[in-house]
């Protein structure tokens, strides 16, 4: 097994960002990151078949994300006097941020997953290893999870566009 | 005029036509305007969206250490066996309280003390001024003598 210090290192950032992406509650992020490598670090210690780490751990992300999502789907997150007192961000700014997460979430999780993908840069061969969509379908898959969200953005917030 | 969908200029926008197809899309746009447009509003369509999903994310934060994250598991006894283990360590506690609390009692250590009381009545006094006067002895005649009013 690759050293996993290393692994650890290259990629906390990427998952970071990427479960931000697809939950939006930072304090929960810290958790999953750290579960999905507890999880890595326990498979790695047994086995080593694990042949794309990277790819392993997006798709690990983006399942504990879906898993926090279906816990938490009846509880919405208060907003904390931490992010009140916040300063650096105007109120226009948050609500830009809080319309774009809007609209990612009402993508069905695997094309807000393709969609997150595309933002951090993938290629279509990444994101069809990681989403296990087929390569040919990538581009019309994510051409309409953007016009889906575009519309939503628009009719949201229509100065963005 | 064939004009493309909007996958294959997504794709193109996206840098993942092959070279013919790139020949083939750009050999169109510039005989065709409104595909043109369409091209250049999915570009910008698709920098958007990037630039605001990413601008969700913020700074990363520092990462947590590597020892933190990965501590040693203890390994978790069952609690049959936790049980188990208990009952053991009682029923040993007890054993070796009985053996020890017999054989301290076989070996018993007896001392025969006699006693004698000398005191005189006098009817004049009262009770607490009455004088009494108690010998404690062992078998062989030694002992305290023990006054007490």
């Amino acid at each position: 097994m690759k050293s996993f210090e290393k692994i650890y290192e290259q990629n906390y950032p990427m998952m970071y960002r990427v479960a931000v992406k697809m939950i939006g509650d930072k304090d929960a992020v810290r958790d999953i990151v750290q579960e999905v490598f507890v999880c890595l670090y326990e498979k790695g210690k047994g086995t080593d078949e694990i042949n794309n780490y990277s790819a392993w751990l997006y798709k690990a992300t983006y399942f504990k994300s879906i898993d926090y999502l279906k816990a938490n789907k009846r509880f919405s997150k208060l907003e904390t006097i931490e992010d009140r007192t916040c300063q650096e961000e105007s109120y226009e700014q948050k609500e830009v941020k809080k319309m774009i997460q809007n609209a990612l979430n009402k993508l069905d999780p695997k094309n807000r997953f393709l969609v997150v993908l595309y933002s951090e840069g993938l290629s279509y061969k990444e994101m069809a290893e990681i989403t296990e969509i087929n390569f040919a379908s990538v581009g019309k898959t994510l051409s309409r999870a953007l016009k889906k969200m575009e519309k939503e953005l628009k009719t949201e917030y229509y100065e963005l566009f | 005029m064939n004009c493309f969908n909007e996958e294959i200029f997504q794709k193109y926008v996206d840098g993942e036509c092959s070279e013919t197809e790139i020949d083939q899309i750009e050999a169109h746009i510039e005989k065709c305007v409104e595909c043109k447009t369409n091209v250049e509003l999915l570009r910008e369509r698709s920098e958007n969206i990037k630039k605001q999903i990413n601008a969700l994310v913020g700074d990363v934060p520092e990462m947590p250490g590597i020892s933190t994250l990965i501590k040693e598991k203890k390994p978790v006894i069952p609690i049959r066996k936790k049980l188990a283990y208990g009952m053991a360590a009682a029923s040993l506690f007890l054993l070796i309280v009985l053996f020890f609390g017999k054989s301290q009692q076989s070996q018993p250590e007896e001392t025969i003390l006699f006693y004698n009381i000398d005191y005189e009545i006098d009817a004049n006094k009262p009770l607490t001024e009455q004088e009494m006067v108690l010998y404690i002895t062992d078998e062989n005649g030694f002992g305290l003598n023990n006054d007490s009013n």
